[in-house]
């Protein structure tokens, strides 16, 4: 490769027969080097292209300079042979670059003399299309060459054992139908068949009607029944992550329910309004309270206090009165006894005696003195009954209060006492309570939240791992799972009951044929024309089952050498089994199976690989046995789903296959890009190390260089 | 005789006009005729007098008074008389509390200067209207003083009683050793361990 | 059918190793031991087989092919 894109000035690969590794990291040059290959070998390309120039070798040209852009290969074909392709790059200009002069060339040694040729006219006759298309392969996804629906009918015409069937059971059939028909005409025409013929020709056209209705409503099932079948196996193949998405959705919208439960719990605990609702505002209230009882109290005290002072004071001043009035009585000037002496019983003792007992002198009835003691108790008497009303009348009016606003005090002061002012003084308890039960549910929200987050974080991963089947897929199809079944269940009845159907048109078609055979016509052409069909017929019939029989004995032939290929690549590992399986008329694919033949659902990225490149080997052993050619498989990144465990082994055995095998690959590289020595070391084959040259700027191709180290 | 608190509750105490748009209409739907729900618009209280009753607890709590402008035209009342506060609809979230009314005419009876006595005596000088009066008057210096003391706290942070919990936190420092006056601008997480 | 086969071989033997047709062609397997025998055999199954397989090889048109066969098995029967 001469100043081919990356690969500035010269550079030189050499093939070993077995197996080359070229070994390089992203941006090193792999690709570019398989383009290059493919751009040599490829008889369609025949332009320059501008952009092939190596961007280093292009910034570095003065204007005037000129420089050839080449890629040429030296290979062995019944001789040695070479292809070149090449075109010269000038400079015209600061910023004007024209490609001119592109070649093509082939060179051929024949004696040891050796003469050009035309490149198109080599690579068309050594390395046709067909091996290109088996032997190049670039990336994981192209290994499987059965998904080209035309890689069957290719494939079978070129390495199966004999060619061309199709053509010939097509022609065959033709000449079955044209002579049937010439037959058919001549019993018409005949006197003795000519009914009978009319009548058979009627129902044959009425069975071919119903054959090839039936043929119709068989392919449409099909069609409807793989649809079904397709649907189910990518639902099978995901079940279990679609299993695990309904678990995760179901945990999700559980957990949704737990936040939004406890963000309820949290917004209901609404502490404004309970300042209000439930008195929360209170909580510092107790001191007030307080202060308020001791007022009412000492209102309260003071008022009573106060009353009793007066009541006090006021009788007081009664019995004062009460004397002066007494003293006041006695008109004569003289201090008269307390009105309460004598007493009343000493008083009527003394008028029952008619005796003074004060003074001590007689005083019989009738008498002035007699008179005087009877007055003097009526007095008594009469006193006696004022100072009672009066003590009545005192008592209501001349009381010290005349309302009862401080006793109000007191009612309330008892009414907020008591249990109340109980709840009053817990209020801070409860509000720390609430406080604290709110934390709790904050920090359960934050559990809870956490917990939702990890479920859909496990959702998001679920959806990554199983990439390319969409959320909706995993969620719809799960519960059209059982529809699925039915459907495909339904169609599959109904194809067995269409095939019978073909059974029978197939059999009473075949009776309308007998009975024809059997025609016995009265004139000698119509009974030529009937053994010429019946010849032909049988005829076009050894074809088509000569050309079933090929197929199947040549999917046979590549299952059996793949297989073999497949345990060499799984030595001492699980592999399984290969089967081509016929999914119609004109495809196959490729299958893994068990041991007990049953299919292995999800195969790992390795074991597609292996059996993908087991099938390619087999092909190209095939190509081989067929052309007494060998020709190299080019692989382009074909291991990227193995994950390092087997490397050197896998390619151990590649290298062992006897097939030239070049495989480019950044396996053996660490994440640094370094290569693992210990593992080379455990390497048979021929190892490249392709690298960017020290020292590039990764924004500037024009710094950019590949530079290619032989490793072993 | 009809009893003092009566007499109280029969009236309406007043408040200055200024407060009206940044406070009243703010957290309650004042002047909306709507006395009993707050749940929406986002208000925090339902009718005016429930900010009356926060700023008054605001006042009494802190013990200080504010009188009030002298200008009859600058006030305004709550619209209910105080024998109807607290009478909320039991519908939606919030429940009556009627009984507040009882803590509050105690509390103004403890804190207002009145001579009961000479009340009681049927002193002509000391009228039960004069003593409701003068609680009237108590009420609504305490109110103005909370209702000064919440806008000063809303000019400092216009969100400061929108946050989670704020009237509460404004009452939690008065139960609280160490007042949350200097942690206000804390998260309000810690405010549990403070209690 | 010994030594190098060319495709053309490989189809006449495939197809005339067929049971039914053999049956019904009343021929054996030695009446086609090469190409060249069959294209002249007796057998009107083994000769038309090859008559086909030779006229298509040759590049043939299918009508001509029709008409030399159906000519030949008209004049045999």
């Amino acid at each position: 490769m001469n100043n081919f894109r990356s690969y500035y000035g010269e550079n030189k690969f050499d093939f070993t027969d077995g197996l080359t590794l070229i070994i390089g990291d992203n941006g090193d040059g792999k690709t570019t080097f398989f383009d290059a290959i493919k751009w040599l070998l490829d008889p369609a390309l025949e332009k320059a292209d501008i952009n092939f120039i190596s961007e280093m070798r292009k910034s570095e040209l003065e204007v005037g300079e000129v420089e050839t852009v080449s890629v040429s290969m030296i290979f062995d074909h019944d001789g040695e042979k070479m292809i070149e392709k090449s075109f010269i790059v000038e400079r015209q200009s600061e910023d004007k670059f024209i490609t001119r002069s592109f070649s093509f060339k082939g060179y051929e040694t024949e004696d040891s003399e050796r003469f050009q040729v035309t490149g198109k006219s080599l690579i068309v006759r050594c390395f046709d299309s067909f091996i290109q298309r088996y032997s190049m392969f670039k990336g994981e996804s192209t290994l499987n060459v059965f998904d080209d629906p035309d890689a069957l009918k290719m494939l079978v015409d070129k390495l199966s054992d004999i060619r061309e069937f199709d053509e010939y059971v097509e022609m065959t059939q033709e000449f079955e139908a044209k002579s049937g028909t010439a037959y058919e005409k001549e019993c018409k025409n005949d006197k003795k068949t000519e009914r009978e013929a009319k009548e058979l020709e009627r129902r044959k056209e009425d069975v071919n009607v119903r054959i090839s209705n039936i043929r119709r409503d068989i392919r449409d099932t099909e069609k409807s029944a793989d649809l079904f079948t397709s649907k189910i196996e990518v639902l099978e193949k995901n079940q279990e992550a679609s299993e695990r998405y309904q678990e995760l959705k179901k945990l999700i919208e559980s957990r949704e329910e737990d936040v939004r439960k406890l963000r309820g719990r949290i917004a209901a605990q609404n502490f404004n309004i309970n300042l209000l609702d439930k008195l929360w505002i209170l909580a510092p209230f107790p001191s007030v309270l307080e202060e308020f009882r001791a007022k009412a109290s000492a209102f309260s005290k003071e008022k009573r206090k106060q009353n009793d002072t007066f009541i006090a004071q006021k009788a007081k001043e009664e019995g004062r009165k009460e004397a002066l009035d007494e003293i006041s009585s006695l008109a004569n000037g003289v201090a008269r006894l307390p009105w309460y002496l004598p007493d009343q019983e000493t008083m009527q003792e003394m008028i029952d005696d008619e005796i003074c007992k004060v003074c001590g002198r007689p005083a019989p009835k009738g008498t002035d003195a007699y008179d005087f003691m009877v007055a003097k108790l009526n007095e008594f008497r009469k006193h006696l009954d004022a100072k009672k009303k009066a003590q009545e009348q005192k008592s209501e009016e001349h009381e010290l209060f005349v309302n009862r606003y401080i006793e109000q005090m007191h009612n309330l002061s008892i009414s907020l006492g008591g249990s109340k002012a109980q709840d009053v003084s817990e209020l801070a308890g409860v509000i720390q309570d609430q406080l604290d039960l709110l934390e709790t549910f904050k920090r359960e929200l934050n559990t809870a939240e956490e917990k939702l987050q990890d479920a859909i974080d496990d959702k998001a991963r679920l959806l990554i791992q199983v990439e390319g089947v969409t959320e909706e897929q995993l969620d719809l199809d799960f519960h059209n799972l059982k529809g699925y079944f039915e459907q495909k269940g339904k169609a599959e009845k109904k194809l067995v009951t269409l095939r019978e159907e073909l059974t029978r048109a197939t059999e009473d078609k075949k009776e309308i044929e007998r009975l024809y055979d059997n025609l016995n016509p009265g004139g000698s052409m119509a009974k030529v024309y009937q053994r010429v069909h019946v010849v032909l017929r049988d005829i076009a019939k050894a074809f088509q089952e000569s050309k079933e029989l090929n197929l199947t004995r040549f999917l046979n032939e590549i299952e059996e050498l793949a297989n073999k290929y497949l345990s060499r690549l799984n030595t001492g590992d699980f592999h399984g089994i290969i089967r081509l399986v016929r999914t119609s008329q004109d495809s196959t694919e490729i299958r893994l199976l068990s041991a007990n033949g049953r299919a292995i659902t999800d195969p790992s990225g390795s074991q597609l690989t292996t059996m993908y490149m087991s099938v390619l080997f087999a092909i190209s052993d095939l190509t081989s046995n067929k052309r007494d050619e060998d020709y190299p498989l080019i692989f382009d990144a074909p291991t990227s789903s193995f994950g390092g465990m087997k490397e050197s082994g896998f390619y151990n055995i590649i290298d062992a296959l006897e097939k030239q095998c070049i495989i480019v690959t950044k396996d053996f590289l660490d994440d640094h890009g370094r290569i693992d020595e210990k593992k080379i070391d455990q390497l048979s084959c021929t190892v490249y190390r392709i690298k960017k040259e020290a020292g590039f700027n990764q924004d500037d191709l024009s710094t950019i260089r590949t530079v290619i180290i032989p490793i072993k | 005789m009809e009893k003092l608190y009566d007499l109280w509750a029969k009236r309406n105490p007043e408040w200055e006009r200024r407060f009206e748009d940044p406070i009243f209409k703010t957290f309650a739907d004042y002047g909306k005729g709507n006395t009993s729900l707050s749940e929406n618009r986002g208000k925090v209280f339902g009718a005016g007098y429930e900010v009356f009753i926060i700023a008054f607890f605001i006042g009494l709590y802190f013990n200080q008074t504010r009188k009030l402008t002298e200008d009859k035209e600058e006030r305004k009342t709550c619209g209910q008389a105080i024998q109807y506060w607290g009478n909320i609809e039991t519908r939606g979230i919030r429940q009556t509390y009627g009984v507040i009314r009882e803590y509050i005419f105690a509390a103004l009876i403890a804190k207002t200067d009145v001579d009961l006595i000479s009340l009681d005596k049927g002193d002509p000088k000391v009228t039960p209207r004069k003593v409701v009066d003068a609680l009237i008057e108590k009420m609504e210096e305490y109110a103005n003083y909370g209702l000064y003391y919440m806008e000063e706290k809303m000019i400092d942070n216009p969100d400061y009683f929108f946050r989670d919990k704020a009237f509460l936190r404004t009452f939690l420092q008065f139960i609280t050793t160490e007042p949350t006056e200097e942690t206000d601008s804390s998260e309000d997480e810690d405010l549990p361990e403070e209690l | 059918m010994t030594g190098f086969k060319t495709n053309k071989d490989k189809m006449l033997s495939a197809v005339l190793l067929n049971k039914h047709l053999m049956e019904s062609g009343g021929y054996e397997e030695k009446d086609f031991a090469s190409f060249d025998q069959a294209l002249v055999s007796e057998n009107p199954v083994v000769r038309t087989v090859a008559r086909i397989i030779q006229g298509h090889s040759s590049g043939n048109s299918t009508k001509s092919i029709y008409n030399e066969i159906t000519d030949y098995l008209k004049k045999k029967a």
